[in-house]
């Protein structure tokens, strides 16, 4: 149970950022229906959440601990990419008033942080482990 | 640092009642951080909004008052498009007790012309204006050219940028500070930007016309000063009465409606701040309390290993100000993590003006926040250090075997 609670965290936060990325926290919706420049920031956020949910499942049926350090590796740098994404790598409204700007972003970035910070206390974990094993 | 590593240990060793001693003081010190932030940004934005206004007297049409218009302008940036007959400019300055009137002229963008969402321009009189203009020459030191704009902070554009609207380029000159209001929005410009904006937005169907009057000359609002001694009171009430078709608003009281909204929104963060306090404080004296019985045999130990009632004391004090202290710090952090990145949508939600306040003053919120907190903690873990210290290790260790 306690080895995998860093990877529980790690599906709960991309959870979260899946189901918000298509409900709360999500882009701006027109009511015209017309596609807001947020959009494609929304779908990106959308699908590194199911990367980051896809490698904890991952994570969470692997045993070894080499491996499984290197899915945390991969989670680390979804989610330091995913922090970059609403705003730097995909435009978002020019108006900070807007929901994705109010909303989508600061949400997404702490969550990413969150899964980022998460990421880094599983590699250690799992190095401190392959330490054990070598000694 | 003996003692330090017998505290650690102490408290590693029962990390529940560790981890609950350390969520109870960060809830403390994340409502008494968050709270004191949101209720200080609030009195900052209206100050600032106070200091923005610059006029006595708004006078806009008709239609526009009976909307509330001018004040949701102001406060949450909704879009105004009413317009009057210029002529109304000069009857102002003729009114007797005004010093100084100036007209400004708005427009709304189209949804696509720059982002999702329409956003407010302003045209000004950058020769006559006493109300935008002091705060522009802030960020601009030139006088404002024709097809250069303005934008508010909130405005997503960098200076040196061109602004589509209504498919006519306008170079961005200048970035407004932030003052917590609606005007953050805004895009501002001079009178003759405004007048060929305006024709852009007639060439693309959308109409500013009026009931009566040369289309051409119109004005959206009229804001005005008072002569030094006079009553803006009675010069409400003079416009009022020689102006036809549009109502003159007394800024006072518009100030005075905000002021009685913040009061409101602050009464109730006080009572939730005192909600939250009450309850976690009750918590804190029957988790130190139960603490008393659960390591009466523990410290009964410690005494008969020779440790004074004053070490004693005084180890169940230093572990309560580490849980204290930490607590206070998380809470703060978390607070911060809150506030900060979602201000926006507070502002939003609040409808009120909300301006964050300066680094140094974060730095003083936060930590008096946490000297409060890790101080509360230690006052009521004192009660239990020194009723642990009179345990009689003889007694205490008879009575459990």
């Amino acid at each position: 149970m306690k080895k995998n609670i860093f990877c529980g965290i790690l599906l709960v936060l991309a959870a979260v950022i899946v189901i918000g990325s298509v409900t709360v926290l999500g882009p701006c919706i027109h009511e015209d229906g017309s596609e807001a420049p947020c959009t494609s920031a929304g779908r990106a956020v959308l699908c590194v959440g199911c990367v980051l949910a896809a490698l904890a499942v991952l994570i969470l049926f692997i045993r070894k601990p080499s491996v499984r350090m290197i899915l945390f590796f991969s989670s680390l740098c979804a989610a330091a990419a995913g922090i970059a994404l609403p705003g730097t790598i995909f435009p978002l409204c020019r108006m900070d008033t807007m929901h994705c700007r109010a909303v989508m972003k600061p949400a997404m970035i702490i969550l990413f942080a969150s899964e980022l910070i998460v990421s880094v206390c599983g590699i250690i974990v799992e190095r401190n482990k392959i330490r054990r094993e070598k000694v | 640092m003996k003692h330090f590593s017998l505290m650690i240990r102490n408290l590693t060793r029962r990390p529940g009642r560790t981890t609950s001693l350390i969520l109870l003081t960060a809830s403390l010190a994340m409502s008494l951080f968050c709270g004191t932030i949101v209720v200080s940004s609030l009195r900052r934005g209206l100050s600032s909004m106070e200091n923005r206004l610059g006029a006595d007297i708004i006078v806009v049409p008709a239609e526009a008052e009976s909307k509330a218009s001018m004040k949701n302008l102001l406060l949450q940036g909704t879009i105004g498009t009413f317009y009057m007959d210029a002529s109304v400019l000069e009857k102002v300055r003729e009114t007797e007790g005004v010093e100084r009137a100036s007209a400004q002229i708005f427009l709304s963008s189209m949804k696509a012309d720059c982002c999702s969402v329409k956003v407010q321009i302003i045209g000004f009189d950058p020769e006559n204006d006493f109300v935008v203009q002091p705060w522009i020459a802030e960020s601009l030191n030139h006088q404002l050219g024709n097809m250069e704009v303005v934008v508010g902070c909130r405005v997503e554009t960098d200076v040196g940028n061109n602004f589509r609207i209504y498919d006519r380029s306008c170079r961005v000159v200048a970035k407004l500070a932030s003052t917590g209001t609606g005007l953050d929005t805004a895009v501002y410009c001079n009178m003759n930007t405004i007048h060929i904006l305006l024709q852009a937005a007639e060439e693309k169907g959308i109409t500013h016309k009026i009931d009566s009057g040369n289309d051409s000359e119109v004005v959206s609002a009229i804001y005005v000063r008072v002569l030094p001694g006079a009553d803006p009171g009675l010069v409400n009430n003079r416009l009022n009465g020689r102006v036809r078709k549009a109502t003159a608003i007394r800024t006072a009281g518009m100030m005075t409606e905000v002021a009685d909204s913040l009061n409101g929104v602050s009464r109730i963060i006080a009572i939730l701040i005192c909600a939250v306090w009450v309850l976690a404080l009750i918590i804190l004296f029957i988790v130190f309390s139960m603490m008393v019985n659960e390591r009466r045999r523990e410290l009964a130990v410690y005494r008969l290993l020779g440790m004074s009632r004053k070490m004693l004391s005084g180890m169940i004090l230093k572990e309560t100000a580490l849980c204290s202290f930490t607590g206070a710090l998380c809470g703060t952090v978390l607070g911060a993590i809150i506030v900060f990145p979602f201000t926006t949508l507070i502002e939003t939600s609040l409808k009120l003006p909300y301006l964050i306040p300066d680094a140094g003053t974060i730095v003083l919120y936060a930590c008096f926040a946490i000297m409060v907190t890790a101080l509360v903690g230690c006052a009521a873990g004192s009660r239990t250090a020194s009723g642990l210290s009179r345990v009689d290790p003889g007694t205490t260790l008879r009575e459990g075997a």
